[in-house]
Order: structure tokens, then sequence, then C-alpha cells
């Protein structure tokens, strides 16, 4: 079937946009934004995901007000034959300008949020190293990514109240990776159980952070031994610097965590530039959202690319100021914090997942 | 690397836009449009080639006047690090609306030829059955293409003299393709040579009549056993009318008696609902896509190395015999195209090689 990106010149199979290059399902196409104020007051995210091999394309819209309330907004779509909108009922992402511009929109509906912001890059994008995993013999992981810094303009409306989001005063980060991902779907019957213990006892951590003229992006996954099995990132710079980006090639961490919990609390990283350069962030949690909202790592009963029917929406409301509650949707979570570095203050956020054991910690 | 596609939610591969699925030299995606009047004084044909690993992306530009002199601007480019960018030297193509209208254009240069053409398809594109081939075991050709009728506005200038262009009297065809191609860069060296066959035959047709149009892509052996067909008969915006699914074409081709280009022709399409549709050409002007760099002349071949940044120009003489003769090969044939009572206009590509004996070929 031709699609629009037919018209283009960036074709990289013998076939139209319809398809992909391998028919596995796990084929997953992953784009994710979080806005946030430097205050705490509230955290914004959304993200899509698009299923080729599932026909399915599906969304999120979620906000944290005050750290006390979380409203989730998900949904999902048959993807084809509007292939080519990255829209899911009053869920849109909208590309204005290639590696600069995005238009998030959330019209109306009826669960509380809605928006219109744009996201507006300030750094160039990152591209992280591919990740590349297989499970006897067969592939499990295969994931391109980028990642990009920024600020965020528009507003977002909750519970009939608006607020401004000031260019100057909100952050924002972004990301959108493709490939083969694992977590898609419902399990696979009938097959060989999978070998998960590359998964036991690790530490899964993402952070972004900027500064007024620069900043960091870094993937570290580590085992409980110490023993670092992947780390791409990078320190940026602003659009106007001429400054090429130095690869972090060593992430030396201490974190904290909230009491009889693996949520966020604070914490320290010394990051090694491949420059040799070292540089020292110390980090405060702001306020947290937390990404389960959205249907990561599954919530009652929706999981990512699974097939809801031609059209499906569902969302509700957590009261997260009671810990009870945080710690039942603590997951994959997006810690909004306040970054120091000597004198300099910046805002971002960290994603921290542990996996098993892990004596560091305390896990 | 990173490009302005990545942007898009359409990857196809675990990979940047700056790679494609396989590191084949033969990949390309390649534009072609042509442009000319009704009465075949005026006939351009232009393309882009796009070579992810060559690292090149080169153009043409082809224009026929009065049947009596060609202009050809070739050019040809790094592609890296403006990979994203349709655009070489003075050349440039940008996608106004996809699917239905673009834009091509040659900036003012030292070349004396030069153009600003939007066109806009009145009718769906068409998109190719795929073509494959295989030659002991290794793909030779393998491309998925789409093709479109459309009208054209804008202007073109050569020599100092501006020809305006408007909807009524002119008509435009366009494709895209993609895939692994033959033809382009030099050939390999070190390699067992390549297997010629005894006959074979290639033809493309393209036409648009006011209520509908066709088009047909079709390989033969020498002795006429299809080697690839894919056509189809297609319908105006808004009319909400299907392509009709057609079985076969039958052609029969008048040939000029010194070159192996068609100087008159019948075609017949064969519909899978049985009915057939009669169509006969009549040739109004021709424009020689060898001297754009199709299978290489003076110098300029698709896909090769020319360097950073190269651009040439020549003008052919076509009422010299010897000049069109050394240059006919792949041409772009413009005919009056007659259907019953209704009349078109289209181009036939038509190219035999060695032995074809229905048409009194007996070699090469």
């Amino acid at each position: 079937m031709l699609t629009k990106f037919d018209e283009f010149h960036c074709h990289q199979i013998v076939d139209t946009f319809d398809h992909v290059v391998d028919s596995d399902r796990q084929w997953t196409e992953k784009f994710w934004c979080n806005v946030h104020d430097t205050t705490g007051k509230l955290v914004l995210a959304t993200g899509f995901g698009v299923y080729p091999n599932r026909n399915v394309m599906d969304g999120y819209g979620c906000v944290n007000l005050d750290n006390k309330t979380q409203y989730n907004v998900r949904l999902s779509r048959e993807l084809r034959p509007q292939i080519e909108e990255l829209k899911v009922g009053p869920l849109s992402w909208e590309v204005v300008e290639g590696l600069r511009k995005i238009r998030l929109t959330l019209g109306d509906n009826e669960y509380g949020i809605s928006y219109e912001l744009e996201f507006v890059g300030r750094m160039p994008a990152h591209e992280e190293i591919p990740q590349v995993r297989r499970d006897k013999g067969r592939i499990f992981m295969n994931t391109c990514r980028m990642a990009q810094l920024g600020r965020a303009k528009g507003w977002v409306k909750v519970d009939g109240k608006t607020y401004d989001v000031d260019e100057n005063l909100w952050r924002a980060q972004r990301d959108h990776s493709w490939g083969i991902r694992m977590g898609v779907g419902a399990p696979e019957t009938g097959v060989q159980s999978p070998d998960i213990s590359f998964f036991a006892n690790l530490m899964i951590n993402w952070l972004t952070v900027q500064f007024e003229n620069w900043g960091v992006h870094y993937y570290l996954i580590e085992k409980a031994d110490g023993t670092v099995e992947y780390l791409s990132g990078a320190v940026v710079y602003g659009f106007e610097d001429d400054r090429e980006a130095i690869p972090v090639v060593a992430v030396d961490h201490d974190f904290e965590y909230h009491p009889n919990s693996g949520r966020m609390k604070s914490g320290r990283v010394v990051l090694t530039a491949a420059d040799g350069s070292k540089t020292e962030l110390a980090m405060r949690q702001l306020t947290t959202m937390y990404l389960m909202g959205g249907g990561y790592i599954g919530y009652n009963g929706f999981y990512h690319g699974i097939w809801m029917g031609p059209y499906w929406t569902a969302g509700e409301k957590w009261d997260i100021a009671n810990p009870e509650v945080a710690n039942k949707v603590h997951g994959l979570d997006d810690t909004v914090c306040e970054y120091r570095c000597g004198d300099e203050v910046g805002y971002g956020i960290i994603e921290n997942l542990i996996l098993g054991s892990f004596p560091k910690y305390g896990f | 690397m990173l490009t302005k596609y990545d942007e898009m939610m359409c990857h196809q591969i675990v990979s940047t836009f700056d790679r494609v699925e396989t590191s084949a030299r033969e990949w390309t995606e390649r534009l072609w449009f042509s442009v000319h009047d009704t009465s075949g004084k005026f006939h351009l044909v232009t393309g882009f080639g796009h070579y992810p690993n060559r690292n090149i992306m080169d153009v043409f530009a082809c224009f026929a006047t009065e049947g009596k002199t060609q202009y050809a601007v070739r050019a040809s480019r790094e592609l890296r690090p403006a990979i994203d960018e349709v655009k070489v030297g003075p050349f440039s193509y940008q996608v106004v609306e996809a699917l239905k209208k673009v834009r091509c254009a040659l900036d003012e240069n030292e070349h004396g030829l030069s153009y600003e053409i939007e066109f806009e398809g009145n009718m769906p594109p068409h998109e190719e059955e795929p073509q494959s081939a295989l030659s002991r075991g290794r793909v030779l050709e393998n491309i998925v293409r789409y093709v479109q009728v459309g009208k054209p506005t804008g202007w073109i200038k050569a020599e100092g003299k501006t020809y305006q262009i408007n909807k009524d009297e002119w008509r435009a065809e366009r494709d895209h393709s993609w895939g692994i191609r033959r033809g382009g860069g030099v050939p390999e060296t070190g390699v067992q040579p390549g297997e010629i066959p005894t006959g074979y035959l290639f033809s493309f047709g393209i036409m648009q009549f006011d209520k509908w149009g066709a088009t047909y892509h079709i390989r033969e052996d020498w002795e006429g056993r299809p080697l690839h067909f894919s056509s189809g008969v297609f319908y105006p915006y808004g009319s909400h009318k299907e392509e009709l699914k057609l079985a076969s074409v039958a052609h029969d081709f008048q040939f000029r008696p010194d070159i192996r280009q068609m100087k008159s022709g019948q075609l017949v399409f064969n519909a899978v609902d049985g009915s057939k549709i009669e169509v006969s050409m009549r040739p109004l002007s021709v424009c020689y896509l060898r001297a754009g760099g199709y299978f290489g002349y003076q110098g300029f071949t698709h896909g090769l190395w020319m360097g950073p940044y190269f651009i040439d120009s020549l003008k052919l003489d076509l009422t010299d015999n010897d000049a069109v003769k050394g240059v006919s090969f792949l041409d772009d044939v413009m005919c009056e195209m007659r259907c019953g009572n209704d009349i078109g206009y289209g181009i036939i590509e038509l190219v035999i090689v060695g032995k074809y004996p229905k048409y009194g070929y007996q070699g090469y």
C-alpha cells in the first residue's frame, strides 16, 4: 500500500512504507516526551507506540499535579489504513520541524486532562548506540534511539484549570526509538520460556538533564556486581554552541530511595567523558511521573502493542499522595529532579528500574 | 547519522535513514519526471538518482525542442551529509503534497537550461508489481515503483528563450522507484562475466486521456515469454472508480529502419474481467535519455563517482542521424494515443536487445 511517506527519498527496503524489514511481531516504533516546570508543580508525559506487525497504534497522556494526583489517558486503535498519522482519537504528535519542533496535543476527553504543547529542541538530538540482545539465537532486542533536550510552550488543562507553559520556565525532553523490543503485547504462548537471567539483579538507569547551554543524556544497564552491560551517553551543547558532543564513558552513581520502595528520592552521579573530564551532578526529586499510567509494563489488562479492538480508551486518577498507591504504580518512573553541578542549576528526569536484588542499594 | 527523515514514524529497519537494508552497491532510489506539450514541440525529462551505498546523488535534465535540438545538463554530488535533501547544485526536487504535487527546478546556471515546474497529479498513483530477477542466485533486480499522470505548470528556459507551461496544452508523467537496479556505476571487475540474454524486450508506457489513464511495464524474453508484467487502468481523482486490473498487454510496434525506435504501434490491454482496450500510438517527439546518463553517455553514467561536485552539459543535433544513432537506447517517445474517439498523450519506452524475431531482429 502506498503511503505519504513513500513520496520521500528515504526508502530502506524494497517495499512501500506500509511494511518493515521483517515480520517480527515485536517491531515497535516508540515516541516519548516529558514536560515539566521547575518547581515540581506539574509533570506531563505523552507517548506513542506504532506496531506495524500488530496493526496497532497506541498512545497515552499523563499529568501529575502537585505530586498528589496523577491523571492518565490511554488509547489504542487499528493502525491501517491511517498508518501515516501519529494520532489516536484526541491524542496526536506532529512534527513541525524535523529534529527541532514537535506539536503535542490531547484534545477534549472524559479523563480530566487536555493540552496543546510545542516541544522546542534546544540541543542537537543525541543518537544512542544501538542495543542488540539475543536469547537462544533469536533477537529479542535490537533498537535505535534518539533523545533530545529542549523546552516547551503552550498550555495544560487539568480538571478545568488551565496552566500556561512558558518556554522560559518549563523544561522538556523526548525520545524516539525503533526496532525489536521486549515487553510488547501479550506474552507468547506455546513457546520455550524465555531466558530471563539477563534481567535478574540489574539496574536500568536513563537520565536526561539540561543546564543553560549544555546537557547530559545517558542510558546505563548495570548488573548488581557492578558490571556495565550497556552504556551510551553524551555531554551535549546548545544549537548555537560549536562544541561537539562528548561521549560519556563511565557513570559512578550513588542513589537514595524512598523508604521501603524503589522510588528515587535523590542521588549523585559522577560522569567520566571520553576526554577524561569528570562531571559531578547532584539531584533532588521534585516530582515523579509514573509511566505505568501510560501502560509501561502493563496496567489493568493493557500492555503496549496489545490489540484492544479498532478503537479503545481508558483513564483514571491516582491518589499518589498516598505512598501505598505510589508504591503500587511504581515501575518505570520519570523522576523529575533539580540537578546541581557546581554553581549551576539544571533540570531533567531520571528513570531508575531495579530488577531482582541490588545489594548496593539494599534491594 | 540522524537525518530529518528519522523524525517520521516510518522506519523500516533498525537503523537511521542514513542506511538501507543491504550494502549492495546497486541500491538506487530514482525519480523520473517527464513534461511535454501535446504538439510534440517541447519535451523535457528530468530525474534524480540517490545511491546510499555509493554515497552519490545525481541528476539530469534533457530538453528536446521541435525535434531539432536536445539539451542535457547532468550533475552529481557526494550524498552525505546532506542525505535528506533532494538537491544537486542548481537542481532541486520538492514534495508539495505527498502522492499529488511535486515541484522540480533547475535554477539559472551557466549551462543555458533552467526551469521551474509543478506537477499536479490528476489521477491516483499506480503501484507497480515489484520487479525481481536473479542471475546465478544473486539478485539482479528488485524494484518497487509507482507512476502517476498529471498536469504541469511553470516554465522552461533554454538558451535565453522562455516557454510557458500551461495545463491545457501540456501533460506530465512521473515515477519513483527504489531497490536493486542494473546499469549504475561502472561494470564490476574481477567477477564472472554477466549472463547475456539471447534476446530481451523491455517496454514501459504511461498515458492519460481526459477520463482515464493507463500504464504498463513488461519484460519478455526473445520468444515473447513474459518475464515481468505489471499494468493498470486508472481514473481521475473524484471519480471514485477503482483501478482496473489487467491480465496482459499485447503489443504490435512498427520500427524505424535504422534504429530500434518505434515509428508507430498498437496496444491491447486485456482486463481481468475479459474486457479489452485498444490504443494506437503516433509518436510526436523523442527525448533521448541516454544523454542524461542512463547506461552512460559522454563520460556520465548514473551512480558513477564524479567527485564531490560535478556538472556538465551538452547539446545534441537531432537532425544529425549519426548523433541520434549514437545516443538512442532508452528513448522516451511521446505519443498521441487514440482509443476509439478518445485522444490522449503519454510516453512509450521500448528497448529490444539481441534477438526478437517477432519484429524481425535476429541478433545483436
